[in-house]
């Protein structure tokens, strides 16, 4: 058998925009615009330059709600730049970028292979010799919920191949249940590897034959999805076994930072801190842009001064001033400052008060402990049971009134019970009623 | 503090009264109306706190006598006391507080006593009667409503009502379900407004699809009208070419015309073997073999004329040429006649001068007699020398004889220095020396003497020397003038001798040529002349007769050639024999008559040209013209149409092709703008900035969502708090006061409560827990409320501070009998737990009721006020 290698990956969302981001410069807002693409396009360069044989998308390549006829073209563009390299492209379509969302009025070149909604076998062919068989099955609408691995034969073809396939394998709540399938359901089929799309954190789930990666996106696309984005160079040797080599292609790289403001003594102080994380991020990956959510915790000095009107908006500002001004590869830019900062008073003594305010707090424990579900996910919850207390049932169901408001759903596009995140909410109302309802200190 | 003993000395309408072992629990004093209660429960208050003001009418000054005042008999803390109250010109009049031994005590010992009661809260709390029973406000006043409300509703007396206010106006500020102003629904109108922008956008696939099929059938249709111009076009350049051919068409018809008038076969002219419908219709096949059709181009068309013009224009140089030497002939004609003429004449004067020159002369001797300028010289040479010679001897002569006259003269010339002379030196100069020895003075005398006598000597000397040297050169000049004398003569002889030799000379030169020995010079140059003259006749003689005779033989020539060319062109000769001269002018003529014909047979020959030229010029117009058409088929469609015809096809050919070049712009213009519309949708990243825009503004939205959800949160964990601290943290004047109102309404109600932060009491129904407002209780019920509360704050008083005996007024006159009855027990209890009680009431079934209810209860009848 030849050694050969492939190009690995999924979850591209040309053309997607970046979430949860606002106030962004011009400048900034075409940075992150083409970042997607931009990403697809270290993608394919490295492809060109490492000479793949083939170049594998596992699902979600953009996003057909957007319907972004550029992203398409230049998706094609990207497609036209593999076929004249001679690298043969395998497409599958994943929920994102359904069978029916892909333009019919583009033609892309004939290197380039679409699954259908049926499992099929293409083979990959260099310099007449067939290297591996790809298998692989496209989304043929965005809810797919049925086992697709199911589709793919026991016994695939040889000399080496290659499953192609987005999907949620495992227990992941954290995404959509698209076409789940177990672990064992792609163990049990005799592939020797297996490109997973859908999952956007890299992930080898299978080390060994048949190796189960998932390479995550090239490009995170929100504060959820931090660290270092890209595809995966798999290696093939003439034994057949695999080696896999992340290539990082992200122009937009996303952070969190947490720091407690404990002993923290003045905002200079605090800035030296930013000032020195930020040097050490842009020193890992100069080439990229560095979006920042910065989380102030801990009780201390800087507390009282943090929550002044208009504090954590003015801190925000300087930073970007300081070191996203403008914001281009190389700089951090703080997306979001949050301040989690509490005043140096001790919330357990405050919560075992005989008063209103002990009450209240009483209360937020018990709902923080036992956080309501949203109406339509009651079932499985205490609530369903009828075990939720009533304090939780009583905030959903006052939140319920504008999370609930069609309008409101319309204009998220997603549903807006994602927003409420119980913990965050739950803190920031402690702190509004300490501030109201607490004597002395603050 | 519980009275035992109550002493009025003047209070309205009282006046000593005592009432005296009242008893520490219930003790129910009934009076009739205007019995004096309500002043006797004015008294307590005033002993306690002081009398009113003067105005009012609670003042109570007394009106029957007595000093206004009193005292009260009480125990308090273990210990007795009496506290008494008189007026002294104040206004509260004057307070003496005393222990039970009689001793005064510091004035402010009943403040402490009374832990700083005031005035207020014991009239509202303490002392009351059905008025105040049936008005809240009386339990409104900031001392009363302190015990109720505030007790352990926050810590440190924060604002909860504020918080919650702030929170509703938060919320509300952010969101309203149905609002518009509010910023979740202005940002929900803000992406509205982007979703529209989007929403085109979005359709752009579809359009581009629509644009790419727009785009391939305008190329399919384009394809279309390019082929139907170029057939329009093909049409139109055939109706130009049968126009721009039609000139050149007729010309070929006019050379064809004219060639066939000059009889030449078209063949012969260079021309296809036609198949025209003339020609046709002849039924001539002018058919020539390729090979040997002269080019047209390049041939002579002279070619084409008859034999006998073409013999002429081959000679037409010969002809001309001697054509051109006719006037030479006449000339030729004429210089034989005057040859002839002047030979004749020449020969008559030669001649007379032989017969001039004498004897001897003759044609011969006189051609051979040199007389040329050679001759001339000499003889001219000859005369000078001899002319030379004699005037040197006449010279010669001359010049001995002034010779000889100078010799005379010099003999008879005198000596130069005369004697005379030489003495007149010598005595001036004696004379000089003399006077310069005498005149001189003595001094230089000597020297100026020697020297004039020296100067005078020498003079003499040299006078003497001067008269010796001329007569020596008188002699020399004789001896040199009698030489020149001689020397004169000898020439002269030698001059005569040269003329002979002379004269010898000229006589034998003039022998040498023949001539007479005697002629002299000027003689001999005459004769020369006349030879010469002679000799001039006899040279234009020979010349003229030499002249006609050349032009006799070139004229002979001449005409021999004009013969030669008759003869080539088989002409009749001219006879020479008749004379030549004769035979000049008819040759002549004859050879204009050829030139003539010639001219004829040129211009034949010039036409010829012309019109074939025409005809080769004409063929190949239509040939360039014609193109790829060919010019026979060209020239077929043209014998079809006329000029007309021609311009109307080539305007509807115009026509078509402008039509169609037309339909190609405006779809060449449609396809550029489908063209240039794709390029745009598909680098257009307005709909990648919208997205990115909206999620900006989702952003947005999820932000105020956030704030809002935070608010609501916090709303609800308020009120939830509320609902815990109002169900369990009730003030305990509340929660007592609950229980006395249990009570009193036989247990249809269970709570007393205040809402939190507000200074308002709700009840709550045992039964459901419904809460309702005193506003919304009857009357009677309301009052038992109230009483509930007063017991209430009457008992936490107790223990807050000090106990104080109640002094009710007719408090159960609007209960029904069963809840007065339940309130009589319970102010029977009240009392029984050591709280003192003074119920008055008027109603005798009400002290029936008290005594009935309360074994223990004193029942003291108020006497009459006097």
């Amino acid at each position: 058998m030849q050694p050969f290698s492939f190009l690995h990956c999924a979850d591209v969302h040309l053309g997607a925009p970046f979430r949860g981001l606002t106030n962004l410069s011009p400048e900034l807002g075409a940075h992150l615009r083409d970042a997607p693409v931009a990403a697809f396009t270290r993608l394919v360069t490295a492809a060109v330059e490492h000479k793949v044989a083939g170049f594998i998308i596992a699902g979600d390549l953009f996003d057909a709600a957007d319907r972004n006829l550029r992203a398409q073209i230049k998706l094609r563009d990207q497609l036209v730049r593999l076929h004249e390299a001679g690298i043969s492209t395998f497409v599958t379509a994943g929920n994102h970028d359904p069978m029916g969302g892909w333009l019919s009025s583009i033609r892309y070149p004939e290197s380039v292979h679409f699954f259908g909604s049926e499992v099929s076998a293409i083979p990959l062919v260099r310099d007449g010799e067939t290297l591996a068989h790809v298998y692989g099955v496209s989304f043929n609408r965005p809810e797919v919920k049925e086992n697709l691995a199911a589709g793919f034969p026991v016994e695939p073809e040889g000399p080496f191949s290659i499953g192609v396939l987005h999907a949620s394998v495992g227990d992941r709540s954290e995404h959509a249940p698209y076409a789940p399938c177990s672990l064992q359901d792609l163990k049990f089929r005799r592939f020797d590897y297996w490109a997973l799309g859908h999952v956007h954190k890299r992930e080898t789930l299978h080390g060994e034959k048949p190796v189960i990666h998932y390479p995550g996106n090239p490009q995170g696309l929100h504060i959820n999805e931090t660290g270092p984005r890209g595809g995966t160079l798999v290696k093939v040797t003439s034994g057949g076994s695999v080696s896999l080599t992340p290539i990082w292609s992200d122009v937009v790289r996303w952070h969190r930072l947490r720091t407690s403001i404990e002993g923290v003594q003045s905002i200079d102080d605090l800035l030296g801190v930013f000032s020195q994380t930020a040097s050490a991020i842009v020193g890992e990956a100069s080439e990229c842009l560095h979006i920042l959510r910065w989380t102030l915790t801990g009780g201390g000095p800087l507390h009282s001064e943090l929550h002044r009107p208009e504090a954590g908006h003015d801190l925000a500002e300087t930073l970007r001033e300081e070191h996203a001004s403008p914001a281009e590869p190389g700089t951090v830019w703080v997306e979001q400052l949050d301040l989690a900062t509490r005043a140096e008073r001790d919330m357990r003594s405050l919560r075992e008060q005989p008063d209103l305010l002990g009450d209240l707090l009483r209360l937020a424990e018990e709902i923080r402990s036992s956080p309501p579900a949203p109406p339509e996910h009651e079932i499985g919850t205490g609530n369903f049971f009828g075990l939720e207390p009533e304090s939780s049932a009583a905030v959903r169901d006052a939140v319920a009134e504008l999370l609930e408001d069609r309008r409101v759903l319309a204009a998220l596009g997603r549903d807006p019970w994602t927003i409420a995140d119980w913990p965050r909410l739950i803190a920031a109302a402690e702190s509004l009623a300490i501030k109201w309802l607490a004597s002395g200190e603050d | 503090m519980i009275f035992n003993r109550i002493h009025i000395d003047g209070f309205g309408t009282w006046r000593d009264l005592d009432l005296e072992e009242l008893d520490p629990g219930l003790n129910v004093l009934l009076a009739p109306n205007e019995g004096g209660k309500t002043t006797l429960m004015t008294f307590i208050r005033s002993v306690l706190f002081g009398f009113r003001r003067r105005s009012d009418p609670q003042r109570y000054e007394p009106l029957r006598g007595g000093k206004h005042g009193g005292h009260i008999d009480f125990e308090a803390e273990g210990d007795y006391y009496r506290v008494a109250r008189s007026a002294d010109g104040t206004s509260p009049g004057s307070m003496h507080i005393s222990d039970k031994d009689g001793s005064s005590l510091p004035e402010g010992k009943l403040a402490d006593l009374l832990r700083n009661t005031t005035d207020v809260l014991f009239e509202n709390v303490f002392a009351f009667g059905l008025t105040e029973l049936q008005r809240l406000d009386t339990l409104q006043k900031e001392e009363v409503a302190g015990h109720i409300y505030s007790a352990g509703m926050a810590s440190g007396g924060q604002d909860p009502i504020g918080f919650r206010q702030w929170l509703r106006k938060e919320r509300d500020r952010l969101y309203l379900p149905r609002g518009r102003k509010q910023a979740v629904a202005e940002k929900l109108l803000e992406i509205g407004a982007l979703q529209k922008e989007i929403d085109p956008l979005q359709q752009l696939p579809e359009e581009h699809a629509t644009l790419l099929q727009q785009g391939r059938s305008l190329g399919e249709r384009l394809a279309e009208v390019d082929l139907i111009i170029a057939a329009r076009q093909s049409q139109l350049d055939a109706a130009r070419r049968a126009q721009r051919a039609w000139r050149d068409y007729e010309d070929l018809l006019a050379a064809e015309s004219a060639l066939k008038a000059l009889g030449v076969p078209l063949t012969a002219a260079g021309g296809e073997p036609a198949k025209t419908k003339t020609d046709a219709g002849d039924g001539q096949e002018n058919v020539a073999s390729p090979g040997t059709r002269p080019n047209p181009e390049t041939s002579d068309p002279a070619e084409l004329l008859p034999p006998s013009q073409r013999a002429l224009l081959r000679e037409s140089g010969r002809i001309r040429t001697l054509l051109a030497a006719a006037p030479r002939l006449r000339e030729l004609r004429a210089a034989i006649q005057k040859g002839l003429t002047d030979a004749d004449t020449a020969n008559v004067a030669l001649q007379t001068h032989l017969k001039d020159l004498g004897k001897g002369w003759n044609a011969e001797r006189i051609r051979t007699r040199a007389t040329g300028l050679k001759e001339r010289e000499k003889i001219r040479q000859f005369a000078e020398e001899m002319r030379q010679v004699e005037s040197e001897i006449e010279s010669i002569s001359g010049r001995a004889a002034e010779a000889h006259d100078g010799y005379e003269t010099i003999v008879a010339r005198r000596d130069p220095v005369s004697r005379e002379a030489v003495m007149l030196t010598w005595a001036l100069a004696v004379a000089l020396t003399f006077i310069s020895a005498v005149v001189v003075p003595p001094v230089a005398r000597l020297v100026t003497t020697s020297a004039v006598g020296t100067i005078g000597a020498m003079t003499g000397i040299i006078m003497m020397w001067l008269r010796h040297r001329g007569r020596q050169q008188m002699r020399n000049e004789r001896l040199a003038a009698a030489d020149r004398e001689t020397t004169m003569w000898a020439q002269h002889e030698d001059a005569q001798q040269s003329l002979r030799e002379i004269e010898d000379k000229w006589q034998a030169w003039l022998k040498s040529q023949g001539l007479d020995v005697d002629l002299g010079a000027d003689g001999a140059l005459d004769l020369l002349d006349r030879i010469r003259e002679a000799q001039e006749q006899d040279r234009r003689h020979g010349e003229s007769s030499a002249n006609a005779a050349k032009a006799t033989s070139e004229l002979t020539v001449a005409c021999g050639r004009v013969n030669a060319l008759f003869e080539s062109l088989h002409r009749d000769q001219i006879s020479l024999q008749v004379g030549l001269q004769e035979a000049v002018e008819p040759l002549l003529g004859e050879l204009e008559a050829l030139q003539a014909e010639l001219e004829a047979a040129e211009d034949q020959g010039m036409r010829l040209r012309t019109v074939v030229d025409q005809y080769a010029q004409a063929r190949a117009a239509l040939r360039a013209v014609a193109g790829e058409e060919g010019p026979e088929a060209l020239r077929t469609r043209l014998e079809s149409l006329d000029p007309d015809q021609i311009e109307r096809q080539v305007q509807d050919a115009e026509g078509e092709v402008a039509a169609a070049s037309a339909q190609r712009d405006g779809l060449n213009e449609q396809l550029g703008g489908v063209r240039e519309r794709l390029a745009h949708l598909e680098g257009d990243a307005e709909l990648s900035d919208l997205l990115q825009a909206r999620e900006e503004k989702r952003s947005e939205l999820t932000g105020y969502l956030e704030e809002w959800a935070v608010h609501t949160v916090a709303g609800v964990l308020f009120d939830l708090a509320k609902q815990v601290y109002e169900e369990q943290r009730q003030p305990e004047v509340l929660k007592l006061a609950g229980r006395y109102f249990e009570a009193m309404t036989n247990g249809r109600y269970s709570r007393v409560l205040a809402p939190l932060g507000e200074t308002r009491l709700e009840v709550e129904e045992k039964k459901g827990g419904r809460r309702k407002g005193p506003e919304a209780l009857s009357r009677g019920t309301s009052e038992q409320l109230y009483l509930a509360m007063r017991l209430a704050l009457a008992a936490v008083y107790a223990n807050q501070a000090v106990p104080l005996p109640l002094v009710a007024d007719d408090i159960l006159v609007n209960f029904d009998d069963r809840r007065a009855a339940s309130a009589a027990t319970l102010l029977g209890d009240f009392a029984a737990e050591g709280h003192q009680v003074l119920a008055f009431t008027c109603h005798s079934h009400l002290a029936e009721v008290f005594t009935a209810q309360v074994p223990g209860a004193k029942l003291i009848l108020l006497p009459k006020p006097v």
